[in-house]
C-alpha cells in the first residue's frame, strides 16, 4: 500500500511506467500493430524516407522501417528480460549458496563473482558470443551470465545479515529445513533491492543487445531487432540517416521508462531513502 | 587492518589470475583459428599452414600455450601479435594508451565540470527552473546510448554541417564528438548523484544545527555539505573509471578511433589472441586495482567501516 | 608612384627573362613539389612485405616501395619495369635488367636480387604467399649482373603474369633478416621509400630522392584505415581524403560523383560476384536444379535498385571487359515460370508450406553462409532468398565471422560438406589472363565447390599449356560455354569498380582511358598536388 503510494507519487517514475507498458503493448500486438510485413524486401524502394504511407521510411532493401522496429520491440524486451531472469536466477542461486553455507563454497563462489566483475562488461558479452557464435539463447547467455555477479553479491550479503537474525536461528530451531527457511526469509528479504537492480538491469541488457547489434555481432538479419536495424543504418548513415534514427529512438525510450521505473521502485522500496 | 590488507590483496591475486584463464580459455574455445583468417583465402598448403602455425606456438597442448603465456605476461613480455606478423603486442597497445586515456579523460573532465556544480546548484535551488531544466536535461542524457548519439552528432555536425571531422584523429576537433558522446551518461548520471547526495546532506543534524546556529547558508554549503557529499561522488567517479573500457570501445568503432577499445574489437575478430589477452587482462588488473584502492581507502576514510 | 612604376618595370624583365621555355618548365616543376597524399584503406597494414601482397590495403605501400620486372599498367598491358626487355624461346625466359637502378639504401639493383627474391619464393620452408606465381619455375640461372634466365617447368602462357606479380627484394638486406623484422622496415627500389608505421593508426611513404626516373613531386604517401565505408564516404565528401582503396556502397559512390570534386575512374571488377555452390549437397547434383536456380533470380533487379546501375548481369565467369569473355553462351533472364518447370522435372513438388518437397520427402532448405559486418552482399541474399522462395526454395542465411566462414570455405577444397551456399565476390581468372584450373579442376588448390566436368578439366588445361592466343581463346571460349551450360554456381554480377581521386590532385591517368580496376595510388609517382 504505502510502497505503492510512494511509487505513484514519483512523477517520473509514473511517466517511466507508461511508457514502459506502451511498449508492451506494442511487443504483444505486434502483429495487428505493424502496418506492413517486416519481412518484406521491396527493391524498387530502397531507403525512402519516411512518408504518410511508411512514417519511418524503408531500410536498406526497401522494408517497412515503423514494422521492423515494431517487431523488433518483442525481441528486445524478451533479450531484456529474460537475459536479466536468467542473471537474477544464476546469481541468486550462487549469493544464498555462498552466503548459507559460508566458507569453501563461499570462497569458491566469491573468486568466481570477482573474476566476473573484474571484466568490462562489454567485452565478456563479446567474448561469448564470438565463442558460441550469435543466436538469440547464445545471446542471453552471453548478457545474463555477466550480470549475474551482481545478484549473486546482493544476495549473499542479504543472506550473511539475516542468517544471524533472531527469526531465522528461531525458525531453525523449530525444525524448518535449511532450503526452507533460505527462501522463505532469506529471499523475501532480499527482494527489494534485487527487483530495483533487475528493472536497471533490464535496460542494460537491452543496451548491450544494441551494442552488440551495432559490432554486428548481436541478432542476426533477418530478424529485426533494435540493435541489429542499428547496425545496418550505420553502414548507411550517410545516405538513409533515418535507418540509424529510429531504432535509436526507440532504445532511448526504452531505457527512459525502465530507467524511471527503477528509480520509483527504489525510492519506494528504501523506507531509509525517505525523510 | 593489516591482515585485511594483506587477504585483499591476496583475493585480487587470486581474481587476476583466474581472469588471465577465464580470457585464455574462451580465446583457444573460439571457433576460427588465426592462421586461416591470415592465409585462408589464399594457395596455401595444409604442410605451409601447420608451419605457421608452429611458428606461433599454436601447435602446441593448451595447457602448455597458457603456461609459456602466462609465464611470459608475467614478466611483461606479452608476445607477438599474429596479424601484424611480428609487431610486439605491448608496443600495439602502448601505441594506442595514449589516444583512448586522453579521450576519456577529456571526457570524464567534461562531465565533471558539468555535473557537478550543475548538481550543486540544483541542489542548492531546489524545484527552481535552473533544477528542473538541469534535471530535465540529465535525464534526457542518461537514456540515450552512447554509440548513437555519437552517430547522430556524426550526421548534423560532420555529414550535414560538415564543421567537424569524420574519423580519427586528425586534429582538436577530432576529439569534440566522440568526448561529448563519452561524456554525455556520465554527466547525467553525477549531475543526478550530485543533487541527490547533496539534499541529502542538507537534512543531516549538523547542517540543521549549523543553520540554526547562524553559520551562512554559503558556508553551510561549502564547509559541510559539499565536503561530506564529495566521499561517496568521488567514489562513484572512480567506479565509472574503472569500466571505461567497455564504454570507449564502442564509440571508438564509431569514429574510427586509433584507440585501444577498437583494436581490442578488431582483434577479436582476427582472432588474434595475444592482443586481446593482453588487454583484458591489463583491463580486469585496472578494475581489481580500482577497487582494492577503494575499499582500503575506505578504511581510512569512513571511521564507521570495519572489516574483520 | 615611383614605386609601383619600379615593379612594372621588374614584372616586365622578369617576364622577358623567364620566357625562355626551360625556366618556365623549372618554375612550374618546382611548384609541383611538395604535399602530402592521403589515402584511406579499408583495413590496416598488415605484412609490408612483397612475398605477403594479399592484402589490398598492403598493396598500396608495398608497390611503391618495389617493384617488379614487369607490371600490369593501369590498363593492364604488360610493361617494363625493373627489366628493359624479355626474350622467350618455349621453356627459358631471359630477362635484360635495367643498369643503375638503385635500392632505398643506395646499392645497385642486380641479377642476384632477381634470383635471390624469386628462390625465396619459391622455398617452402618460408611460406610465401606469392609461392604459387613461381611454382612452375625449374631454374633461375644468372647470365651475368644485368641478365637473368629463368627456366620453367613446362611451357607456361601466363608466366608474365607471374612475374608481375612478384616484386623484388634487395637480397643484402632481405638476408639479413627475419621476414617479420622485414615486414616492419621494407625496403626496395621503387619510388617511395618506407618511413613509419603507426599500427592502427597510419603508415607513410616519402619520396625516394634518387629514383631513376627523378623524384617524385609528392613528398608523403600517407595511408590511413578507416574501417567504415560510411565514414570513408563522409571523408571523401568533406575534403579529408584525396581517396579510398575501397569501394564505396553504390549509394555514396553515386553522391561522390555528382560532387564533381572528383576525378571519377569507373571500371568493371574482374571478380564475379557469385553465390558458391557445394556440389557435395545432393540437392544440386541435378542440372536442372542448377538452371532452375539462375532462373528463378531477378539478377536485373539486384543491378538496378540494389547496385543502382554500377554494376552488370554476368554471364559466364569471366568479365565482359576481357578479351577472353565469350557471348555467345547460355543466358539465363528473369523466369520464375520457367524455375518451376526446370524444378518439377528434376522431382520437385511443392509441399504443404508452399517449400518444394522430392521424392525422398526432403524440403528444398539450403543456408547461405554470409560474412557478419557484411552489409552490402546480406542485403543480396536477403532479397534473392524471397526471390528463390517464390519458386519453393527456402534460403536461410547463416552469418558468421571471418575465421568461420573461410575455414567453411576452405573445407570445401579439401572435400568436406560444410556449407550449400556462399555469396561472395571472387576473379576466377589470374587478373587478365584468363587462367582458372585451380577453381574448376579436381584437386585444384582453390576448388571450393568440388566442381568436376572431365570436359572442361581438359580444356583449362589445355589453355594453360598452349601458347598459341588464338589456340587458347578456343579452348576458353568452349570452357565458358561449358560454365554457362553446367552453372558450377550461380553466377550474378560484376561490380563496377568506382574510385576517385580529388581534383586537386593532377597529373592523374584520364578517367575516359582506364576501363579496369583501377588502383588509385599505383602510379603516385607521377601525379602532384595543386595548390591553392
Amino acid at each position: 500500500m504505502s510502497v505503492w503510494r510512494r511509487f505513484v507519487r514519483h512523477k517520473l517514475a509514473l511517466v517511466g511506467a507508461l511508457i514502459l507498458l506502451l511498449i508492451i503493448f506494442v511487443a504483444v500486438f505486434q502483429n495487428q500493430l505493424a502496418p506492413h510485413d517486416p519481412y518484406e524486401v521491396n527493391p524498387a524502394f530502397i531507403g525512402e524516407g519516411p512518408s504518410w504511407a511508411h512514417p519511418f521510411g524503408r531500410d536498406q532493401i526497401g522494408r517497412d522501417l515503423l514494422s521492423r522496429v515494431i517487431y523488433g520491440t518483442r525481441v528486445d524486451l524478451k533479450v531484456g528480460f529474460l537475459a536479466t531472469g536468467i542473471s537474477l536466477v544464476f546469481g541468486s542461486l550462487l549469493g544464498t549458496i555462498g552466503g548459507y553455507y559460508g566458507r569453501i563454497p563461499d570462497m569458491l563462489i566469491m573468486r568466481f563473482i570477482d573474476t566476473l566483475m573484474a571484466f568490462p562488461m562489454l567485452l565478456l558479452t563479446m567474448l561469448i558470443v564470438a565463442t558460441l557464435g550469435s543466436n538469440i539463447n547464445y545471446l542471453l547467455i552471453a548478457i545474463g551470465l555477466p550480470l549475474s555477479a551482481r545478484y549473486a553479491r546482493v544476495i549473499r550479503s542479504e543472506v550473511l545479515s539475516i542468517r544471524e537474525k533472531d527469526y531465522v536461528t528461531a525458525a531453525r530451531a523449530l525444525g524448518g529445513r535449511d532450503s526452507g527457511i533460505i527462501f522463505k526469509y532469506v529471499l523475501i528479504n532480499a527482494f527489494p533491492p534485487i527487483i530495483v537492480l533487475a528493472t536497471f538491469n533490464v535496460a542494460e541488457a537491452i543496451l548491450l543487445e544494441a551494442s552488440l547489434g551495432f559490432l554486428g555481432l548481436g541478432i542476426q538479419p533477418p530478424d529485426p531487432s533494435w540493435g541489429s536495424i542499428l547496425g545496418a543504418g550505420r553502414a548507411y548513415l550517410r545516405s538513409y540517416p533515418h535507418i540509424a534514427a529510429f531504432p535509436g529512438i526507440a532504445i532511448s525510450l526504452c531505457i527512459f521508462g525502465l530507467n524511471f521505473v527503477g528509480e520509483g521502485l527504489r525510492d519506494a522500496l528504501d523506507p531509509w531513502l525517505k525523510t | 587492518m593489516r591482515s585485511y590488507i594483506i587477504k585483499r590483496l591476496f583475493q585480487s591475486l587470486i581474481v587476476v589470475w583466474l581472469v588471465s584463464i577465464v580470457i585464455f580459455t574462451t580465446m583457444h574455445l573460439t571457433p576460427g583459428d588465426p592462421v586461416t583468417i591470415l592465409l585462408g583465402q589464399r594457395d596455401v598448403s595444409a604442410e605451409q599452414m601447420d608451419k605457421i602455425r608452429a611458428k606461433w606456438g599454436l601447435d602446441q597442448p593448451i595447457v602448455k600455450q597458457y603456461l609459456v603465456w602466462a609465464g611470459n605476461a608475467f614478466q611483461g613480455d606479452f608476445g607477438k601479435s599474429i596479424a601484424y606478423n611480428g609487431v610486439s603486442v605491448i608496443d600495439l597497445v602502448l601505441h594506442r594508451v595514449p589516444n583512448t586515456a586522453l579521450l576519456n579523460l577529456y571526457a570524464f573532465v567534461l562531465a565533471i565540470i558539468i555535473a557537478i556544480p550543475a548538481g550543486i546548484f540544483s541542489a542548492v535551488r531546489q524545484y527552481s527552473f535552473f533544477d528542473y531544466a538541469t534535471s530535465g536535461f540529465a535525464i534526457f542524457a542518461m537514456s540515450l546510448p552512447n554509440f548513437w548519439l555519437g552517430l547522430m552528432l556524426l550526421i548534423v555536425f560532420s555529414v550535414w554541417l560538415g564543421w567537424l571531422p569524420t574519423f580519427g584523429i586528425q586534429s582538436w576537433k577530432s576529439y569534440i564528438l566522440p568526448c561529448i558522446s563519452l561524456a554525455a551518461m556520465n554527466a547525467a548520471i553525477l549531475t543526478r548523484f550530485t543533487r541527490s547526495k547533496m539534499l541529502e546532506e542538507q537534512k543531516q543534524d549538523y547542517v540543521k544545527t549549523a543553520r540554526s546556529k547562524g553559520v551562512m547558508e554559503k558556508n553551510v554549503i561549502r564547509k559541510h555539505v559539499i565536503r561530506n557529499a564529495a566521499i561517496p561522488i568521488v567514489t562513484l567517479i572512480g567506479y565509472r573509471f574503472a569500466y571505461i573500457l567497455s564504454g570507449t570501445v564502442v564509440i571508438e568503432m564509431v569514429f574510427a578511433w586509433p584507440g585501444v577499445g577498437r583494436l581490442l574489437v578488431e582483434s577479436i575478430f582476427r582472432r588474434d589472441y595475444l592482443v586481446v589477452q593482453a588487454i583484458t587482462l591489463v583491463a580486469a588488473i585496472i578494475i581489481v586495482v580500482v577497487n582494492l584502492i577503494t575499499d582500503i581507502s575506505y578504511t581510512f576514510i569512513d571511521p564507521r567501516v570495519h572489516y574483520d | 608612384m615611383k614605386n609601383l612604376k619600379s615593379i612594372f618595370l621588374a614584372c616586365f624583365v622578369l617576364c622577358i627573362f623567364s620566357i625562355g621555355p626551360g625556366t618556365v618548365q623549372a618554375a612550374e616543376d618546382e611548384s609541383k613539389y611538395g604535399g602530402t597524399y592521403i589515402l584511406a584503406s579499408h583495413g590496416d597494414a598488415t605484412y609490408l612485405n612483397p612475398f605477403f601482397p594479399g592484402r589490398n590495403s598492403d598493396q598500396n605501400i608495398i608497390f611503391n616501395i618495389h617493384e617488379p620486372l614487369y607490371r600490369l599498367n593501369a590498363s593492364y598491358e604488360l610493361e617494363p619495369v625493373l627489366a628493359e626487355k624479355y626474350e622467350v624461346s618455349g621453356r627459358s625466359w631471359i630477362f635484360h635488367l635495367k643498369k643503375g637502378v638503385l635500392f632505398h639504401d643506395g646499392e645497385e639493383f642486380t641479377a642476384e636480387d632477381v634470383k635471390y627474391t624469386y628462390e625465396w619464393a619459391m622455398d617452402p620452408e618460408n611460406g610465401a604467399e606469392t609461392k604459387s606465381n613461381m611454382s612452375r619455375i625449374e631454374s633461375i640461372e644468372i647470365i651475368d649482373d644485368y641478365t637473368v634466365k629463368i627456366t620453367t617447368k613446362e611451357t607456361y602462357a601466363p608466366f608474365m603474369t607471374s612475374i608481375a606479380n612478384h616484386r623484388i627484394v634487395p637480397k643484402h638486406y632481405h638476408e639479413q633478416m627475419s621476414a617479420e623484422e622485414y615486414n616492419l622496415h621494407p625496403m626496395g627500389t621503387g619510388p617511395y621509400k618506407f618511413k613509419e608505421w603507426v599500427p592502427g593508426d597510419h603508415v607513410t611513404l616519402e619520396a625516394f630522392a634518387d629514383y631513376r626516373q627523378g623524384r617524385p613531386y609528392i613528398d608523403y604517401l600517407k595511408m590511413v584505415p578507416i574501417p567504415e565505408p560510411s565514414a570513408t564516404a563522409i571523408s571523401l565528401e568533406t575534403g579529408n581524403i584525396h581517396s579510398s582503396d575501397w569501394p564505396l556502397k553504390p549509394e555514396d559512390t553515386l553522391r561522390v560523383i555528382d560532387s564533381e570534386k572528383f576525378h571519377v575512374y569507373r571500371g568493371q571488377s574482374l571478380a564475379v560476384n557469385h553465390y558458391l555452390m557445394n556440389h557435395l549437397n545432393p540437392f544440386f547434383q541435378d542440372k536442372r536444379v542448377r538452371q532452375a536456380m539462375m532462373y528463378a533470380l531477378s539478377r536485373e533487379a539486384t543491378v538496378n535498385h540494389l547496385m543502382k546501375g554500377l554494376a552488370a548481369v554476368a554471364h559466364t565467369n569471366i568479365s565482359p571487359s576481357l578479351p577472353w569473355y565469350e557471348d555467345d553462351v547460355k543466358k539465363y533472364s528473369y523466369d520464375p515460370e520457367k524455375a518451376k518447370q526446370l524444378l518439377a522435372a528434376a522431382g520437385w513438388t511443392p509441399g504443404p508450406d508452399g517449400i518444394l518437397v522430392n521424392a525422398d520427402g526432403e524440403r528444398f532448405e539450403i543456408t547461405c553462409e554470409l560474412l557478419m559486418g557484411d552489409q552490402l552482399r546480406g542485403s543480396q541474399a536477403e532479397m534473392d532468398s524471397q526471390m528463390l522462395k517464390q519458386v519453393g526454395i527456402e534460403m536461410k542465411l547463416n552469418y558468421s565471422e571471418m575465421g568461420v566462414w573461410v575455414e567453411k570455405m576452405v573445407s570445401g577444397a579439401r572435400g568436406e560438406w560444410n556449407y550449400d551456399l556462399a555469396l561472395m565476390n571472387w576473379t576466377f581468372s589470374r587478373q587478365t589472363d584468363p587462367d582458372s584450373s585451380e577453381y574448376f579442376t579436381p584437386g585444384g588448390s582453390n576448388n571450393w565447390i568440388n566442381w568436376d566436368d572431365p570436359e572442361m578439366t581438359k580444356l583449362l588445361e589445355k589453355g594453360i599449356t598452349t601458347t598459341d592466343p588464338d589456340k587458347r581463346y578456343e579452348a576458353y571460349s568452349q570452357a565458358q560455354k561449358i560454365f554457362a551450360e553446367e552453372v558450377p554456381f550461380l553466377y550474378i554480377q560484376f561490380w563496377d569498380n568506382v574510385h576517385f581521386i580529388a581534383k586537386e590532385v593532377k597529373g592523374v591517368p584520364d578517367p575516359s582511358t582506364v576501363t579496369w580496376p583501377f588502383k588509385p595510388v599505383h602510379d603516385i609517382k607521377d601525379y602532384w598536388i595543386a595548390k591553392d
